[in-house]
């Protein structure tokens, strides 16, 4: 026994002596040097932006690729690759682009009006069936090289010009040289080695990706355009939101994202600069159309009343977020200020559902023809706040003397067996938009081909029309009056009730100055203002 | 002995095939489809969808699918990952080392630990230290391992600074050893904490029947010291049920510690085996379930044998 003892205590010395020693009792080290360390949750699927959808992928492919337009701060669209905007031909369906003549790609070889022209034709290549390509093949029917730096893009259909314009801020330039190697059925295979290591012409360039560990970013040298003060972007992947905000904490990340329930607790953190501004999102329910109980518009509409908008926001949300009234973002070009708003209004409610033959039982459900009104709210899984949400959704609804049972799925499960089968009541749900153009035809309309996110099965013939004509109107005073109509509808027939449009929270480490951002746009994939005090 | 082993891996081969089929059918008949994982049911039009569904053979039906993936296992082609495009084997690579490492150093802390704790109880039965250590070891059972993580997260780099709350390393130029042990030291010791209870509770009833046997009695009355006698007649018999539990080890060690893993950002298989369930990425999980499958069948051999080694009454024939 003493021998053991002897040797357990000759093990805890060492132990001891390990631990107290200058490596260990370094407290863990801050992030240093001209590097920026941002935390993130997941791994990018694929590093090329007409090849992914998710937003680990599109945060670092939109520091590598470019497009020939994009959104700046100052809410309108600017030349990128292009040297200035766009020229349209008289009928508005041939779009020209002049390109800057002193691109060049990262590997320094020379960026051409032929990189722009293989690249559309590419995803709009049957083969390539990049997950992006839908939109592609909508819009464009043709691409021509006019000469080196110029390039003239024919339209299928002549469209209003902030969609257009829109449409070309996408990042999809990929460089010709090395992807004609590529044949398009590889495209999404293997054997497309640029998903992985991606080669473009944005402000920093790819270094390398450790799965599940890192992503690296270097400043490019062959960026024409100021360069970023930051030398590096380190993306580490440490698998959670709470694991992003013990980042934060310990100085080891820079930057993220903070959800509504941490923002006090980083609020108080001496070394963060809080940011925060509205983002082109928005949460909603939408009403499945079809079924029995929401046919009527009058129930829509008692239900839009009979939801406390604020309250939600106030609760979960601890008051980040302003109530929504309409699918377009207040202040931008086509929102209708004078909407119809649906405040919280209890009495109301209940009066349109007695209105619509919907009468309080014995029980305090409201019943119809023997009918008890209840109802199913479907919810993906993993967003606590939705989740929440949903239950405080129910308690309100039951107020109205509606039962609600809520039915909280894993995402996939979700798409396939509810939301696409059209196989729930109400479904509570939000987009996120990367800019403020606005084409509400996928969600509305109802013709499936065109409307194939319209999972209420809305349906009005007059909006169908309006929705078509007004993204295809080029004179942008009409344009306008249709998209406030196109409202007005909306708010009048109630497909879904909007709640709440999204207020983003940014905790930044105070080393790091010079933080641009803007309400909508937030920081705009752009950290090239961004820099390091050492 | 070694007619035995070819006989057992003989007879694994058609247990693997059902393992294989069973599980193929189960995520096969687990609702959602893989294609809304890699492709945005938001922006893609259901042209598209029909169109990746076919290069990915998911639109054939589901008997064909699996004797498609049958094929390549048996040129040793675990396919590919829809979601990651790349080969599954390729991914298990990656990651494998993150957690055999992982998992190496919490089985060694936990053994180091568990093995002494457990002969202590054994030999003084009822003791205030036997006491201690059963609570000790029910407390580390009951508590769940996200929550221990994140409090010694808490503590060891929020309040005291001591140790990096995630990842693997921080020097991604050579192997730092320092760095990787201040990385590791976290969930390996909430990894050991919960599985060191289970240790101890077998290595404390092993080693409570191994000293009732008549042979400790006579050496007792031999006049042997206890430390002799402990030590040198009761522990190896008492390690026997040990042995069967490192051998049952093996698979854990290639799974991981998904909750451990998440926890601290470890870039290990846990994580990936879960990735892959939620995004329905079948061949990687077809590809880690058929590994470990044949991790716990090698696992459970080897138990077998060692099960000789130690104890020269067992033969097989």
């Amino acid at each position: 026994m003493k021998k053991i003892r002897r040797i357990l205590s000759f093990i805890l010395v060492l132990v001891m002596t390990f631990v107290s020693s200058n490596a260990f009792m370094a407290k863990a080290a801050p992030a240093k040097g001209n590097i920026l360390y941002l935390p993130t949750i997941s791994d990018p699927i694929a590093l090329c932006p007409f090849n992914s959808t998710d937003s680990a992928s599109s945060d670092v492919s939109n520091q590598i690729y470019r497009g020939l337009l994009k959104p700046d701060f100052s809410l309108k669209f600017v030349p990128d690759l292009a040297a200035s905007m766009p020229t349209f031909s008289k009928d508005n369906l041939k779009v020209t682009f002049k390109l800057k003549t002193n691109l060049k790609w990262q590997d320094g070889q020379p960026l051409t009006a032929e990189d722009v022209k293989f690249s559309y034709d590419f995803i709009m290549h049957p083969d390539s069936a990049a997950p992006r390509a839908g939109d592609v093949i909508d819009m464009l029917k043709s691409v021509a090289v006019k000469d080196k730096y110029t390039v003239e893009f024919t339209l299928n259909k002549a469209k209003e010009l902030s969609q257009v314009l829109s449409f070309f801020t996408s990042r999809y330039i990929v460089p010709k040289h090395l992807w004609e190697k590529i044949s398009p059925k590889d495209n999404m295979t293997e054997k497309n080695p640029y998903n992985k290591k991606p080669v473009g012409c944005g402000p920093y360039k790819f270094v390398e990706w450790l799965p599940n560990e890192r992503v690296v970013l270097e400043r490019n040298p062959y960026y024409e355009d100021k360069k970023p003060n930051i030398e590096k972007i380190v993306l580490k992947n440490v698998g959670s939101t709470a694991n992003m905000m013990i980042q934060l904490q310990t100085q080891e990340g820079d930057a993220a994202g903070i959800p509504p329930t941490d923002v006090q607790n980083m609020r108080a953190q001496k070394h963060l600069n809080i940011y925060q501004y509205d983002r082109f999102s928005i949460e909603l329910i939408t009403f499945n159309t079809k079924s029995e109980f929401f046919k009527d518009k009058k129930v829509r509409q008692a239900i839009n009343y009979a939801i406390n908008k604020q309250a939600i926001i106030n609760g979960l949300y601890k008051g980040i977020g302003k109530p929504a009234y309409s699918m377009y973002f207040p202040g931008t070009e086509y929102a209708n200020p004078n909407v119809k708003k649906y405040d919280y209004n209890l009495v109301l409610a209940k009066k349109l559902l007695d209105e619509a033959g919907w009468k309080v039982g014995k029980d305090g459900i409201r019943e119809k023809n023997g009918k008890k009104f209840i109802v199913t709210l479907c919810t993906n899984k993993g967003n606590i706040i939705r989740e929440k949400a949903a239950v405080i959704v129910q308690s309100q609804l039951k107020l109205a003397g509606i039962k609600v049972e809520t039915r909280v799925v894993e995402w996939n499960t979700f798409i396939t067996k509810y939301l696409r089968p059209k196989k729930f009541d109400l479904y509570y749900g939000g987009w996120l938009y990367s800019d403020w153009v606005q084409d509400l035809t996928a969600i509305y309309h109802s013709d499936p081909s065109k409307g194939n996110l319209n999972y209420g099965s809305f349906a009005n013939k007059e909006l169908d029309k309006l929705m078509e004509d007004a993204v295809s109107e080029t004179n942008p005073a009409k344009a306008k009056t249709m998209h406030l109509k196109i409202q007005d509808i909306l708010a009048d027939e109630v497909p879904s009730i909007y709640l709440l449009y999204g207020r983003a929270t940014l905790g930044v480490n105070k080393r790091i100055s010079n933080i641009k951002y803007v309400n909508g746009l937030g920081i705009n994939y752009d950290y090239r203002g961004w820099t390091i005090k050492e | 002995m070694f007619k035995y082993i070819v006989k057992r891996i003989l007879q694994a081969i058609p247990l693997l095939f059902i393992i294989t089929l069973i599980t193929f059918l189960i995520i096969n008949l687990a609702p959602g489809e893989p294609i809304y994982m890699f492709i945005d049911p938001e922006s893609a039009k259901h042209v598209n969808i029909e169109v990746i569904k076919h290069k990915y053979g998911l639109d054939q039906p589901i008997h064909i699918r699996y004797f498609v993936w049958l094929k390549g296992i048996l040129k040793f082609d675990f396919g590919i990952s829809f979601l990651e495009k790349r080969p599954v084997l390729q991914m298990i690579n990656q990651r494998l080392f993150a957690t055999i490492s992982l998992m190496l150093v919490s089985v060694i802390i936990s053994f180091l630990i568990a093995i002494p704790a457990g002969i202590v109880s054994a030999v003084k039965r009822n003791s205030v230290g036997d006491y201690l250590f059963s609570t000790l070891s029910f407390i580390g059972v009951s508590i769940p391992s996200f929550w221990f993580g994140l409090m010694l997260i808490l503590l060891f780099s929020l309040k005291l600074g001591w140790l990096p709350s995630s990842g693997m390393r921080e020097n991604f130029d050579q192997f730092d050893f320092v760095d990787r042990l201040k990385h590791i030291i976290l969930p390996a010791c909430v990894l050991a904490f919960g599985t060191m209870a289970s240790k101890m509770r077998y290595m404390r009833s092993s080693m409570l029947e191994v000293i009732r046997q008549d042979y400790i009695r006579t050496a007792r009355s031999k006049g042997l010291s206890e430390r002799i006698v402990i030590w040198k007649h009761a522990f190896r018999n008492a390690l026997l049920p040990i042995i069967t539990l490192l051998g049952m080890l093996l698979p854990g060690i290639f799974g991981g510690a998904v909750a451990v893993e998440t926890v601290f950002g470890w870039p290990g298989m846990g994580r990936m085996i879960v990735q892959s369930t939620f995004s329905r990425d079948y061949p990687v999980i077809m590809g880690t379930e058929l590994f470990s499958s044949i991790l716990v069948i090698i696992g459970s051999l080897i138990a077998d044998v060692l099960y000789a080694v130690a104890d020269p009454r067992i033969k097989y024939n």
